[in-house]
């Protein structure tokens, strides 16, 4: 059992937000109870003057002008003059109680001009709407087109006409956001669980004025985050408070903040044509989608990216035409999660193709085998891709599964099967920030570690590392450690899109080599002879020739005096096409899960689900297994019981007991078979486990929905009210 | 007298005067002690990240229950052993349930952990479960886990807790009852002041003599719902009244003619007792709230606080329940359906307060059904709470209670759908048609983020038809069938 486990399980664990400083003030924020106001007038004084106080923000403590974002930086830090969401961000205190900062967040007058809110994204992307940006409502848009769709639909021998609406589904981090501040002499330590320490760096430093180099972030360990801790959270409010009190501040959201200001999801809504021949052979594919990303971009366009480069699946499309569309509203704030788009896009592409295999009367797994898309590529948009070798083995696979029994037929119970078969993107695309610094050191405490500025996040990042030293080094748990999660060392990028784990340990690998001449030099300075005698070992290293129990020097031993460290850079594949955004390396999975009915109450119970990941052989069997089973309750949960709805730009839940996560009785038995032998040529040689699972899983529940009751279903989640109302139309 | 509350904590008994009224368990341990390994993930009950357990004397016996300790007020652990993660360790090795855990790799992120773990340690207590996944799935619905999907932690439950206690808990249990019962001094406990207090009563009559002195008092029964106003709604609440000492007023007492409930009896002692009158009973008390709610959470407080959705009553009213209040000197009884006269409004009487209820059980010509209708299986308030109860002769059926909860502003009977019902045969559906039109009229239900108005009517009326199917003991039909659990079992 590592020690961090054990940590966790005692209690001992400390989160970033758990401690703070002696004396730490209390920050606390005012939010806008509007969906869309100006702010007429902003009033903090009466605030200042509560004793106890020692500092209230507003957007006066902002530079002009000053936004944030990934790509497109459009979020304010705190409201510049209007809010576009409730709970949108206004002022924020620190003071020396939770009571204290309380009475002061009472005493800041603020009058708002009620502005009517936008609140349907196909509303707002017209021409009569109000526009809540500058350049209006449409926040991204993606094309792509080949070959001539109308005329290929035209000619197919079966089409199908299909519309999907998705949730606001909401990540339920377990732990709030939340952090500390610890301003110093010119200088400022901020701890906030975040994805990339080394972005949150850049961001404060442009907001507060300080070099990066007097920033240090720590953005690791995170209690659940699944995307809704990658943008920026309470990290610049916190930096601004701490500043300005010069003391340390603690800020952490309570879950009605959470639910109210913190990302989500994207709602998609989705119309789609697509055709087969009489033999079932795909012709054509006609995809429109509309997302809402809320008050702010955050990472809206690249999740709409990601949601059209996956709208066509794993198949082989002769004509396409993908057009989304990102809109601005009122309706909160969506953002990244697992599944980043493309969960939304597989479902409504994997209820298609159930459609048309059942028109052309093939059955639907063959159907998907008999269209795979080229393992060679090119890939979804035509772009040149790594090899992708493991979809028709995934195909034979699902095939292959052993049948499940679903029991005699029942009066009250209709019983279901879906399946699908994905691949998603891993990584960014063109353009992101794909390549990874490391390295890999030996410490005084004689522990050869990885030091990235990767975080830990519940994934088992740290688990799959340690597995990837000991094995790279020959050496026991002991002799490996790690530095990750924080500015103070080099900068791997951010903690997402699947490719954490997948870096952490390519890092290792990469390193490894050198790392271990560099050791074996070492050993050659302390004990004579040349580098290439020594190997390491457990505890230390050996004589190549004559490997005895013990070393003939120990690891600690060998860094005294030594600077043993060996920088590691992995280069980013940049894939442009046409000025697309597109991905290079993909992963594929499959899946199938099985529903009952209840024909009485129209509620959906999933009854078993299979995984099919196609990742390579996992380092930490237990973690892997872990991804696929965790990101199949989120895809259960998205078709079957989570939406935050909103009416007006406000939501319906504003915590938990309105806002259904599935519990234990609700996951049926998850069994998972990974596909571990990826293909020779296959230049990776190992795939991020954290979203796949998800995006697989999804569309197959979806289907099974639809393998019930005869149609697909027309949102996610399924609504018990519209199954009885089928069920009804069907007697 | 006493001015401090006091409760065990590992060997220590803690003695406490300075308790705000309303200060929180959760609050105590991390500020006061502390002690952050018990997390804080809503503030609401919802998630159990917060889950502690408290160790209590029932008949004598040490019984270990999980309680949020986000809504569970700091005054209410008197006389408790509060556990902890942070105590389950014993030198260096880990409990049990948290080897167990680590083997199954049950901890990702790590932050429901805690609660999870002491959830489980409440389960490994639990004396004579079935080594089954439902006595699983039940000890953790109040726990939620997002990374996991909770297969590990499922198999590590299934794996350590269904055997013999064997930790120090189980070793030191007697010098634990020892302890716990040395702290049962039924005194009278006031913390404050005249305007701002923490009592704990411990007779009826004092009870009744501190409410009428302080009507504007608020009485807390398990918090279940008082937490939420003060966490939820932050209400200012300066004077409380907790009921939890207040001797007999615990009571559970089965007679011949049916079960005696006192007011404070928490809803998991009264599940084994109410489940012997009717399985139907059981299968839904088993679904309210969570394990946390059910500990803390009592069947007089889910009467009393007048919710339209409170589970039981819909229950309790088809059974023909009957409800005692007191004020002052004055005990009254009510049929229970007339305590509830509109949304927010009950038939009780300043300074008047509810000391408990009889709940007749079902006779041999009687058919009893309660079906619990909700968007998740578990710890779920529900769309659509139905109960009915049969009486039937030759075939027919004479007299119908048929009750329901979600469907308008109080928990109400359907009393069209009872009147039609007269008469009907069961084996003849064909009698039945005018009886399930009726209840359309019965309800006006409104439209939530549970279900839309529509949806409740076409329920109500579908669960309706599912009791008259059931009760005819049509063949094709399973009866008593919850939902999901039951739903799995097709599989097998």
């Amino acid at each position: 059992m590592s020690l961090r486990v054990a940590e966790k399980l005692s209690g001992r664990f400390r989160y970033l937000a758990d401690d703070a400083p002696k004396g730490a003030l209390v920050g606390l924020v005012l939010r806008s109870a509007h969906p869309h106001a100006r702010i007429s007038r902003l009033d903090t004084r009466a605030a200042e003057a509560v004793p106890g106080v020692h500092a209230v923000v507003t957007t006066a403590d902002v530079p002009a002008g000053f936004r944030f974002g990934l790509r497109l930086k459009d979020q304010p830090v705190l409201a510049d003059g209007v809010v576009r969401h409730l709970g949108e961000a206004v002022a924020a205190v620190a003071a020396e109680t939770m009571e204290i900062a309380a009475a002061a967040l009472a005493a800041i007058d603020v009058d708002y001009e009620i502005l009517p809110p936008v609140t349907d994204p196909h509303v707002a992307l017209g021409k009569e709407a109000v526009a809540l940006h500058d350049g209006g409502n449409l926040c991204h848009a993606f094309d792509y087109l080949k070959g001539d769709v109308a005329v290929a639909l035209e000619a197919s021998a079966h089409t199908v006409d299909l519309s999907l609406d998705t949730p606001r589904q909401m990540h339920v981090a377990l732990e709030l956001e939340g952090g500390v501040a610890i301003p110093g002499e010119g200088d400022l330590v901020l701890r906030a669980p975040a994805h990339d320490p080394h972005h949150v760096r850049h961001v404060l430093s442009e907001l507060t004025g300080l070099e990066e180099e007097n920033i240090h972030v720590v953005g690791s360990p995170i209690g659940g985050s699944y995307g809704g801790k990658e943008d920026l959270h309470v990290q610049p409010v916190l930096a601004l408070l701490g500043l300005k009190a010069r003391r340390p501040v603690r800020l952490v959201l309570s879950r009605p903040e959470a639910v109210a200001a913190g990302i989500k999801r994207h709602p998609f809504s989705i119309r789609l044509r697509a055709g087969c021949n009489a033999d079932g052979r795909l012709t054509a594919l006609d995809f429109d989608a509309v997302a809402d990303t809320g008050a702010y971009a955050s990472h809206g366009p690249e999740v709409l990216e990601t949601a059209m480069e996956c709208a066509p699946g794993a198949y082989d499309w002769p004509s396409v035409r993908l057009a989304g569309r990102l809109a601005y509203t009122n309706n909160g704030i969506s953002g990244a999660f697992r599944g980043f788009g493309a969960v939304q896009t597989q479902s409504a592409l994997e209820l298609a193709i159930d459609a048309l295999a059942d028109k052309a009367g093939v059955d639907r797994i063959a159907f998907r085998r008999l269209n795979l898309a080229a393992a060679e590529g090119p890939g979804p948009l035509g772009q040149t891709m790594v090899p992708m070798l493991e979809l028709e083995p995934l195909g034979e696979a699902l095939a292959a599964l052993p049948a499940v029994p679903v029991g005699r037929p029942d009066e009250r119970f209709v019983a279901g099967t879906g399946v699908a078969l994905i691949r998603k993107g891993e990584g960014f695309g063109g353009g992101g920030p794909n390549g990874a610094l490391g390295r890999l050191a030996l410490g005084f405490d004689g522990r050869i570690r990885l030091e990235t500025s990767l975080t830990e996040m519940g994934q088992g990042l740290e688990a799959a590392a340690l597995a990837a030293l000991r094995q790279a080094f020959g050496v026991d748990g002991r002799d490996v450690g790690l530095r990750i999660g924080e500015t103070a060392v080099g900068n791997s990028g951010p903690t997402s899109a699947s490719r954490g784990t997948q870096i952490a340990v390519r890092l290792v690998r990469k390193g490894a080599e050198t790392m271990r001449q560099a050791l074996g030099a070492a050993a050659a300075r302390k004990l004579g002879g040349a580098a290439e005698d020594y190997i390491s070992g457990p505890g230390g290293m050996f004589r190549a020739d004559d490997r005895r129990n013990r070393p003939d020097i120990g690891f600690a031993a060998l860094a005294e005096g030594e600077d043993i460290a060996v920088d590691v850079e992995i280069e980013p594949i940049e894939t442009h096409l046409d000025g697309l955004a597109c991905h290079t390396l993909f992963t594929a999975c499959a899946a199938r899960a099985f529903i009952l009915v209840d024909r009485w109450t129209g509620r959906i119970t999933c009854t078993g689900i299979d995984v099919l990941p196609a990742c390579g052989m996992p380092l930490v069997p237990a973690a892997f297994d872990g991804q696929m089973a965790g990101g199949a309750a989120q895809a259960l949960g998205f078709c079957l019981t989570e939406d935050l709805l909103a009416t007006d730009g406000s939501f319906a839940a504003r915590n938990l007991d309105g806002y259904f996560v599935p519990t234990i009785a609700d996951m049926p038995p998850v069994r998972i078979h990974p596909l571990v032998e990826l293909d020779a040529r296959d230049p990776v040689g190992l795939r991020g486990a954290g979203e796949i699972g998800l995006n697989a899983v999804a569309p197959a529940i979806a289907c099974a929905v639809r393998d019930v009751l005869g149609i697909p279903p027309l949102r996610l989640p399924v609504d018990p009210d519209w199954v009885l109302d089928v069920l009804e139309a069907r007697r | 007298m006493r001015e401090a509350i006091r409760f065990l904590r590992g060997d220590q008994i803690i003695e406490l005067f300075d308790v705000a009224p309303t200060e929180t368990l959760l609050d105590y341990l991390r500020l006061r002690e502390r002690k952050v390994g018990t997390k804080e993930g809503c503030n609401e009950g919802d998630c159990g990240a917060c889950t502690v357990a408290l160790g209590r004397l029932v008949d004598g016996r040490l019984v270990y229950e999980p309680v949020n300790a986000c809504i569970q007020l700091l005054g209410q652990v008197d006389g408790c052993e509060v556990v902890t993660i942070e105590d389950l360790a014993e030198g260096g090795a880990l409990h049990p349930v948290q080897e167990a855990l680590a083997r199954h790799h049950g901890s990702q992120c790590g932050f429901c952990t805690p609660g999870i773990a002491m959830s489980l340690f409440t389960l490994y207590h639990q004396p004579a479960a079935a080594p089954d996944r439902k006595a699983v799935n039940e000890a953790l619905a109040g726990n939620l886990c997002r990374c996991t999907g909770y297969r590990p932690i499922a198999d590590a439950a299934l794996e350590v807790c269904f055997a013999e206690p064997d930790d120090k808990f189980s070793r030191q249990a007697d010098t634990i009852v020892e302890i716990l019962s040395g702290l049962r001094d039924g005194d009278e406990i006031f913390i404050g002041d005249e305007r701002s207090f923490f009592a704990s009563p411990a007779s009826i009559d004092s009870l009744a003599d501190l409410y009428a002195r302080h009507p504007d008092a608020t009485l807390v029964a398990g918090a279940t719902d008082v937490g939420l106003w003060i966490t939820k709604q932050l209400r200012e609440l300066p004077k409380i009244i907790w009921l939890g000492r207040v001797a007999f007023l615990d009571r559970v007492e089965p007679i011949e003619e049916g079960l005696i409930i006192g007011a404070t009896a928490s809803l998991s002692r009264v599940e084994p007792e109410i489940a012997r009158l009717d399985p139907d009973l059981g299968a839904v008390w088993s679904r309210i709230g969570s394990k946390q709610v059910r500990a803390s959470g009592t069947v007089g407080g889910n009467i009393a606080n007048g919710s339209p959705i409170g589970d039981t009553p819909p229950m309790l009213i088809a059974l023909g329940a009957t409800l005692e209040l007191r004020k002052g000197d004055t005990a009254r009884t009510l049929p229970l359906e007339d305590y509830f006269i509109d949304y927010g409004r009950q038939d009780r009487g300043e300074a008047e307060f509810v000391t408990g209820l009889f709940v007749p059980a079902p006779g041999p010509n009687d058919v009893f059904r309660a079906y619990k209708l909700s968007k998740r299986f578990d710890q779920d308030i529900s769309a659509v709470m139905a109960a009915f109860l049969f009486t039937v002769e030759d075939g027919r059926i004479i007299h119908a209670r048929i009750a329901f909860g979600g469907m308008a502003a109080t928990p109400r009977r359907a009393r069209r759908a009872e009147a039609a019902l007269g008469g009907a045969v069961l084996a003849e559906p064909g009698t039945w048609g005018r009886a399930l039109k009726a209840i359309e009229r019965d309800f006006a239900p409104i439209s939530d983020m549970r279900a839309s108005a529509e949806y409740r009517a076409k329920a109500a009326r579908s669960l309706f038809a599912k009791a008259l199917v059931e009760a005819a003991g049509m063949p094709s039909e399973r009866t008593r069938v919850q939902g999901h659990r039951e739903a799995a079992e097709i599989l097998v």
